[in-house]
């Protein structure tokens, strides 16, 4: 829904506000930030942006591999920061914006830990190992905390262990990201956990009312469930299971997003990769049936901008209704 | 007109900053939309590019006149389109990609007759984008057009994949003045925030591909003092003068301490140049109620962060360091900021 400041500056742009009266407007509708909100604003930004160097900063610094150290002021210094991190919460409380930074360094934090632990000892671990066992050991951290971001994080991890057990075990026909079988299990998995997301939501579990979660992954999942089809469009790399189930996600999608959630930004999503697909089966055909065909690149060309304006066209009634109502 | 629209309308013109007929309820388009707008009006223009050149390859590479009059008058034509029917969206998506088509008919043209060097092939590339941003009053291809010039102006070095050095600290005192004078003249705001998204975004591509670009036949030369010590500069003086917009005295005691608080993160924007603009776009984002900007720089420091992992200047572990000094420098002036600015104070100010 537009803001105010949304209205104004269109209103500036149609020139209906005096060229020197823009700020002004912007302060009557109170879209500028007041000396509370600054505060806040200072506090939030420095402790975040605190917490994410000195974050960066150990794991710079372990990266390093300082040898003057021996294993076990390696350790100490690797672990300090993270019972720092665990003292903060238990001061703070973990609904506090301290805890809650606090809960993701530490989850950060528990990677470098392992990552020297395994050149410590050489254990033999293989990289994948280490990530396993990084999602594993802050899970119980992530259920308690109930933060978006970590739960991202650890989405994260469990692709990053996928993907490397998929390439030590030779499952990925060597082109890592391009074929079905290294681009099915993340799309499964990100789909799994869309709809896990989007229940406890529904459920109102606290932290995962926010849209901006299932929005990143809701993308990441379609990316990779649209490139499956363009791959199975151009006939290699992707069986007709994979275009199937990127349908299915299709419609599925647009039934949720429609009539159980409105989002418009997944409707989008799903929009663009309708867009993608059909503009590429267009290209696919021009070069398979009429080579080096101008008229064909045009063709595709305009049906891309065509049906990207129609699309644009519905979300933005689809917008103004939700105004309306 | 929604009630909350007709009142904010009613109580501009009661203080004389609006004028003339109550506008009309646009039709909102959120900015995924755009964004996806964008993504396949770039698509669609390089298809139509292919198509033309395509038909006219020899045409294009005989005559440079040709070539030039094609790409002039699609660039005309999106003009032209986008000033009569802008509103539209599917116009406003047409003449993008005409826009896109014509600015690439003209350099394709250009290279094809004239073999020009990086630095002449990005000098042109420059000036097109800032006349067709001017030209084509379309929200998204001002983005576009800010992108393509800020990164001609980075590649304005001599010789292939060379980078003209000062280019990112230009950009983000640029970048600074934009969001400053943001909102001095209000027809030219919707030309600024688009410049300012654009250049942003050739800003993260140009300083978190560093290992990319010395790892090309070219190197990236590395930064001399003076430049180190511009971005600190910058980020001070645009703190400084964004206190001054704001009405607060810079020798007051609110001013002195959001200069103090600027010192960390100046001193090591000195050795990590990327934090100068991204922390700037952080800053104005709030500072100008503009939530795209600073999600903008929120993911722009955190993708700078990780690569500066890459970054060649700095060893390992003077890099590790200069962060965790950093990381307690701020969380030191949290502290202080709590302690000299209580919550209550800033209430009672409001």
């Amino acid at each position: 829904m537009p803001s105010d400041r949304d209205h104004i500056l269109d209103w500036a742009e149609q020139g209906l506000i005096a060229d020197r009266g823009l700020r002004d407007a912007l302060t009557v509708a109170q879209a500028l930030p007041g000396p509370q909100h600054w505060r806040r604003f200072l506090d939030r930004l420095l402790l975040w942006l605190g917490v994410v160097s000195l974050g960066a900063g150990v794991i710079f610094f372990f990266a390093y591999n300082w040898d003057a150290l021996g294993r076990f002021g390696k350790l100490a210094l690797a672990q300090l920061p993270i019972l720092a991190c665990l003292l903060a919460i238990w001061r703070a409380g973990l609904d506090s914006p301290t805890g809650k930074a606090a809960v993701l360094l530490a989850s950060l934090l528990v990677g470098a830990l392992f990552a020297l632990i395994g050149q410590i000892y050489q254990t033999g671990a293989d990289t994948y190992q280490l990530f396993v066992a990084w999602a594993g050991a802050i899970l119980p951290w992530t259920l308690l905390a109930r933060l978006p971001a970590l739960w991202l994080l650890w989405l994260v991890l469990v692709h990053v262990a996928l993907a490397l057990y998929l390439r030590h075990f030779g499952l990925d026909w060597g082109w890592p990201g391009l074929d079905e079988p290294s681009l099915l299990p993340h799309a499964l998995i990100d789909l799994a956990a869309l709809i896990a997301w989007e229940l406890a939501g529904a459920r109102g579990v606290r932290g995962f009312d926010r849209p901006w979660g299932p929005r990143v992954i809701a993308t990441a999942a379609g990316a990779a469930l649209t490139w499956m089809a363009l791959l199975w469009i151009y006939g290699f790399g992707a069986s007709t299971g994979a275009a199937a189930l990127w349908l299915l996600w299709l419609l599925a999608g647009a039934a949720v997003y429609l009539r159980w959630r409105r989002d418009l930004y997944m409707l989008a999503v799903l929009a663009l990769a309708v867009i993608v697909a059909v503009v590429t089966a267009l290209i696919s055909w021009v070069f398979d049936a009429v080579l080096d065909s101008p008229g064909g690149l045009m063709l595709a060309g305009l049906v891309g901008i065509g049906m990207s304006a129609a699309a644009a066209v519905w979300l933005r009634r689809l917008a103004n209704a939700e105004i309306q109502a | 007109m929604s009630a909350s629209r007709s009142s904010l309308w009613a109580e501009l013109r009661e203080r004389r900053l609006g004028a003339g007929e109550a506008p009309g309820e646009p039709s909102h388009t959120p900015w995924y939309v755009r964004i996806m707008l964008g993504i396949v009006g770039w698509f669609g223009s390089l298809c139509v590019l292919g198509a033309l050149g395509l038909l006219l390859f020899l045409a294009l590479s005989e005559s440079l006149a040709f070539g030039l009059g094609v790409g002039a008058a699609l660039c005309a034509a999106a003009a032209g389109l986008a000033r009569s029917y802008g509103g539209n969206d599917f116009c406003a998506q047409s003449a993008f990609a005409l826009s896109l088509a014509g600015q690439g008919l003209v350099l394709v043209a250009l290279t094809v007759h004239f073999d020009p060097s990086q630095s002449e092939l990005a000098l042109a590339a420059l000036v097109l984008a800032v006349l067709m941003a001017a030209a084509v009053p379309v929200f998204l291809h001002r983005v576009w057009c800010a992108l393509t010039a800020a990164l001609a102006l980075i590649f304005l070095g001599d010789g292939w994949w060379r980078v003209w050095p000062p280019a990112p600290l230009v950009l983000t005192a640029l970048l600074a003045w934009l969001w400053l004078t943001e909102f001095q003249w209000a027809r030219l705001a919707g030309l600024k925030r688009a410049a300012g998204y654009g250049i942003m975004l050739a800003l993260l591509a140009a300083m978190t591909s560093e290992r990319w670009l010395a790892s090309g036949a070219g190197t990236v030369p590395p930064p001399g003092w003076l430049l180190r010590a511009g971005y600190g500069l910058l980020l001070l003086a645009a703190v400084a003068l964004l206190l001054r917009r704001e009405g607060v005295a810079v020798d007051g005691a609110g001013g002195r301490l959001a200069l103090i608080l600027s010192v960390p993160p100046a001193l090591a924007s000195c050795f990590a140049p990327g934090l100068a603009p991204f922390l700037l776009g952080l800053l104005f984002g709030f500072a100008n109620g503009d939530r795209v900007l600073t999600g903008l720089a929120v993911g722009a420091l955190l993708l700078y962060l990780g690569n500066y992992y890459y970054w060649l200047e700095l060893s390992l572990l003077h890099k590790s360091l200069l962060l965790m000094a950093l990381g307690a420098a701020l969380l030191a002036a949290r502290y202080a900021l709590r302690t000299l600015w209580p919550v209550s104070e800033a209430r009672n100010h409001a």
